[in-house]
């Protein structure tokens, strides 16, 4: 018998019930449009699976990028040569953590101005710590006999991080995206106060003018998105954790 | 083939090697042995440049080691060390093949060099080489250990107290097991240990080692009954004569004598003969065609 | 770059090094308004420039060698930088607008990178050598001093921020007891909800997924969509007398607070449960084998034994809302936040920094200070 993978399915079931909500957005309004009252009939005026694209577009530039240099720099920092660097770029990290997603944004619209160009940089920047993070204490955590045994092959420093420390990291580096896109995927909701677009419009209207339609119609769809986002993951992850 | 000239190795003042020198012979199995810290293990390291010297001159094969790049020389040795290290993400195939993988053997020599690698360590290849390292035992990590190591049939082993995190019932079946793989292989091996039972069944020389220095290297028959000084002496204990008897096989010293009583095993030592000697309150116990006696015992220890 | 012992140091300092030659260090703008005229270092400061450029060349003279006392040096010289650069670039400012008092100085990217090297330069200093770390946190002491006493005697009093500061100064700080209450507040509420769920999830393991899946899908909810899906309900709530007496309403503390106590409780309630967990379990079992009561157990040995990951969680916790809290600003709930949107919406940096600075200064101190605590707790326990 197949082991029933209760995740996927789940993830799945969302996306179908994500999709349909997007593409007959219409009928969703009108679903919602019984349940609550409203002053706007008639629902969001840019249609919902416009929004939707703006707001995945968003965050899968700025998740790719930070992926990538999250990566880089966190793999740098751990090779013999970039180790001198580690402790600056951590207390770096660190610091740019304690400034909120909002924060970020605020100041970089007044350098580039408003538009999608300021919420992706601030949303590169705000995803890129978790993954560097992640990055650099999941390599530092693989067990150190793995590495002496590697060594003592003859691996060069090369091969033992392609063949022996990013496999073993693996666990936490997905991790590490899994937060990161999740709270991109959640901050890219402020990138409508900055001219950005994406499902955060509904929301912020929806607060203006105290419309829990819209409020509902942009918030359920960044939910489920998340979530499904946050289960496919921590299935990707759970398949490759190799130490007990 | 591997010898050490005057060399030492010393830490932020602390010298964990004191100007030592020795010679391995192509072939041997050499044991160093002594108690915690005494170098042993900063010593075999020296060797795979897994430590840098910090003095003298360390030949393997004729050629100064420095000659080398550090991963060359490595490819070329075999490396075990008492957690295994193992990894964990590939299957027990994988990890065996790693350094032939490595020197990019071609899939077919490797697939089979593989299985003959399993067999050789007592493994059933269809059933282990799909396995990954959680699913293995203690025993059963150390045998896929040593065959990661000979996976590349290395001239060298080194290997760092191997067995010592296997419990003892298993330790002594790996043993027994890595002698005979030993006398089929002929690999010049250098092994670590602290424990004095090990070092005598294994090896053809012991090395005992304290405070970065060599008290004395020798065949342990040669060590046990001529200590060089008190410390090599009180280290075998009062037992170790007996300890030495588990180097030899029973069945060479059989008598054409007949003896009452339920024979001994065909692969038994002269210690076993002895503890069934002493069990049976008899002086003559039967083996094979013959029998072992007491005095066939004795005997061994004078012919040395 | 083999005579190089300390990359870090020497590549910050070159990175200060280039901005304060090249980069723009401020603005001086005529009003709130109009952009104003950039200005690098060397137009800004004129001759002075030198000390700033000589600072730096003893900073990279330092990553050249080891010295014992290096990064003592090192520290020092970070911190007469930093002092150097508020207050020259604040006197300085003082001496161009005077006389026209809507005239501001603002800061520039050569500023905030100078700055932020310093940070890096600083803080990577102060962790070395155990030795010295009383004498740096004594030099610490004394540059905030000088700061303060900096700004008591009127230098600051140019920069843009300062004069935004004057301007709302009753506002900031109604904003900043808003941002406290509602982000203190709500951890607090957290601990009280969450750290009893926490521990019961840890006894009854059925409870556990009952317990930690909700708060998991809590927390992956857009926390600007918590806030708004809040208020309906809440201006409905509002509208009942006993609720309108606490001030509960659409618009207001309310959705923030409830929004971020939601927020708080996984961090809290997962850790909690994690931190009991993480207690031997031979410890409680000779415990009551001494007959010890399950009271007496969790107040002597379990909680005592988890607190350092209960309150590692509540660190967590108070960071996220801290921050979190600035979202309050967009749904009418105050707090420093209404600075921050407010200044988005004009393209106000300034307004924006006023905002910011106190948020990522009361989030490092309630970082350090707590995981302080949590480490000094660990030695005792451990």
């Amino acid at each position: 018998m197949k082991k029933v993978n209760l995740t996927i399915i789940s993830a799945s079931l969302l996306t179908l019930v994500l999709f349909f909500m997007i593409l007959y957005s219409k009928g969703f309004e009108r679903i919602l449009n019984s349940m609550f009252s409203t002053k706007f009939p008639s629902g969001s005026r840019i249609p919902l699976h416009e929004l939707f694209l703006q707001h995945l577009e968003m965050v899968a530039i700025s998740s790719l990028i930070a992926i990538v240099a999250g990566l880089v720099l966190g793999i740098f920092v751990t090779t013999r040569y970039g180790g001198e660097f580690k402790e600056p770029l951590l207390k770096l990290v660190n610091f740019g953590q304690t400034f909120p997603s909002a924060a970020l944004l605020a100041l970089v619209i007044p350098i580039v101005g408003y538009g999608i160009e300021g919420a992706l940089i601030a949303l590169t920047i705000y995803s890129l710590m978790p993954i560097v993070y992640n990055v650099v204490t999941g390599i530092e955590e693989v067990p150190k006999d793995v590495l002496e045994a590697a060594k003592g092959m003859g691996m060069t420093e090369r091969e033992t991080y392609v063949k022996v420390k990013i496999p073993l990291a693996l666990n936490a580096i997905l991790g590490g995206i899994r937060t990161a896109v999740v709270i991109n995927i959640s901050a890219a909701t402020l990138a409508a106060t900055a001219g950005a677009g994406g499902l955060g419009v509904l929301v912020v209207n929806g607060v203006k003018t105290f419309d829990m339609i819209l409020i509902l119609e942009g918030s359920i769809p960044v939910t489920l998105f998340a979530i499904i986002v946050e289960l496919v993951l921590k299935d990707m992850q759970k398949r490759v954790v190799f130490t007990r | 083939m591997i010898k050490l000239t005057n060399v030492s190795k010393t830490y932020d003042g602390y010298e964990a090697v004191k100007n030592i020198s020795l010679n391995v012979e192509k072939g041997e199995f050499l044991v160093l042995l002594g108690p915690s810290g005494c170098g042993k293990s900063t010593t075999l390291r020296l060797i795979n440049k897994m430590v840098e010297r910090t003095g003298g001159e360390i030949l393997v094969e004729g050629e100064n080691i420095d000659s080398f790049k550090e991963e060359t020389l490595r490819k070329s040795m075999g490396y075990v060390i008492q957690s295994t290290g193992l990894f964990p993400h590939m299957t027990v195939a994988t990890n065996i093949a790693t350094v032939p993988l490595l020197l990019k053997w071609d899939k077919k020599r490797i697939k089979e060099r593989t299985q003959e690698m399993l067999m050789l360590v007592g493994l059933a290849p269809e059933t282990y080489h799909k396995k990954y390292p959680y699913g293995l035992s203690g025993g059963e990590a150390q045998r896929v250990g040593v065959a990661r190591a000979l996976a590349s049939d290395p001239h060298i082993l080194l290997m760092d107290e191997p067995f010592g995190a296997v419990d003892p019932i298993n330790r002594l079946r790996l043993q027994k097991e890595f002698k005979e793989i030993q006398q089929k292989l002929h690999k010049t091996v250098i092994f670590v240990t602290h424990d004095v039972e090990e070092a005598l069944l294994l090896g053809d020389r012991i090395c005992i080692m304290r405070d970065g220095e060599i008290l004395q290297m020798d065949t342990p028959t040669e060590i046990i009954l001529n200590p060089k000084d008190d410390f090599v002496r009180d280290f075998f204990g009062g037992e170790g004569a007996l300890s030495l008897l588990s180097r030899f096989k029973a069945k060479d010293f059989i008598e054409k004598v007949q003896a009452e009583g339920k024979t001994l095993a065909e692969e038994a030592t002269l210690k076993e003969a002895l503890s069934e000697i002493v069990l049976r309150k008899t002086d003559r116990v039967p083996m094979m065609e013959g029998s072992i006696s007491l005095m066939a015992i004795m005997d061994a220890f004078r012919r040395g | 770059m083999r005579y190089v012992k300390d990359k870090p140091l020497l590549l910050f300092s070159l990175l200060g090094l280039l901005s304060t030659l090249f980069l723009p260090l401020v603005e001086i703008k005529p009003n709130r308004i109009s952009n104003g005229e950039k200005m690098t270092s060397l137009e800004f400061l004129g001759p002075l420039v030198a000390i700033g450029i000589i600072l730096w060349m003893v900073l990279i003279l330092l990553s050249l060698n080891v010295h014992k006392m290096k990064s003592l040096f090192v520290f020092c010289t970070g911190a007469i930088s930093v002092s150097f650069l508020v207050l020259i670039v604040g006197w300085q400012a003082n001496e161009s607008v005077s006389g026209s008092p809507s005239m501001r100085v603002t800061f520039s990217l050569a500023f905030y990178l100078i700055l932020l090297m310093l940070y890096l330069i600083l803080a990577g200093s102060y962790g070395e050598r155990k030795k010295d770390k009383k004498l740096k946190t004594a030099v610490l002491l004394i540059l905030a001093a000088t700061l303060i006493l900096g700004s008591r005697l009127g230098l600051f009093s140019s920069f843009s921020i300062m004069k935004e500061f004057e301007i709302k100064k009753s506002q900031f700080f109604i904003n900043f007891t808003t941002h406290a209450f509602l982000s203190f507040g709500s951890v607090l509420a957290g601990i009280l909800i969450a750290l009893p769920l926490g521990y019961l999830s840890y006894r009854r393991k059925n409870l556990e997924n009952v317990v930690m899946v909700p708060l998991s899908i809590m927390e992956t909810i857009p926390s600007l969509s918590l806030f708004a899906i809040l208020l309906v309900p809440l201006s409905r709530l509002g509208k009942i007398s006993l609720f309108k007496a606490i001030g509960v309403s659409g618009i207001g503390w309310a959705p923030a607070f409830i929004a971020l106590t939601i927020y708080s409780l996984l961090p809290i309630g997962r850790n909690t449960l994690v931190g009991f967990t993480s207690v031997d379990k031979n410890i409680t079992e000779a415990a009551r084998g001494m007959g010890m009561s399950h009271w007496e157990v969790l107040w002597k040995i379990e909680f005592p034994l988890a607190l350092p990951l209960i309150l590692t969680g509540i660190r967590i916790a108070l960071v996220q809302t801290i921050g979190g809290a600035v979202l309050a600003g967009l749904v009418g709930g105050g707090g420093l936040g209404s600075f921050v949107f407010l200044g988005l919406a004009e393209a106000s940096p300034d307004l924006v920094l006023l905002g910011v600075i106190p948020i990522v200064i009361i989030t490092l101190l309630m970082d350090g200070l707590l995981k302080a605590a949590t480490k000094g707790l660990r030695r005792r326990v451990a």
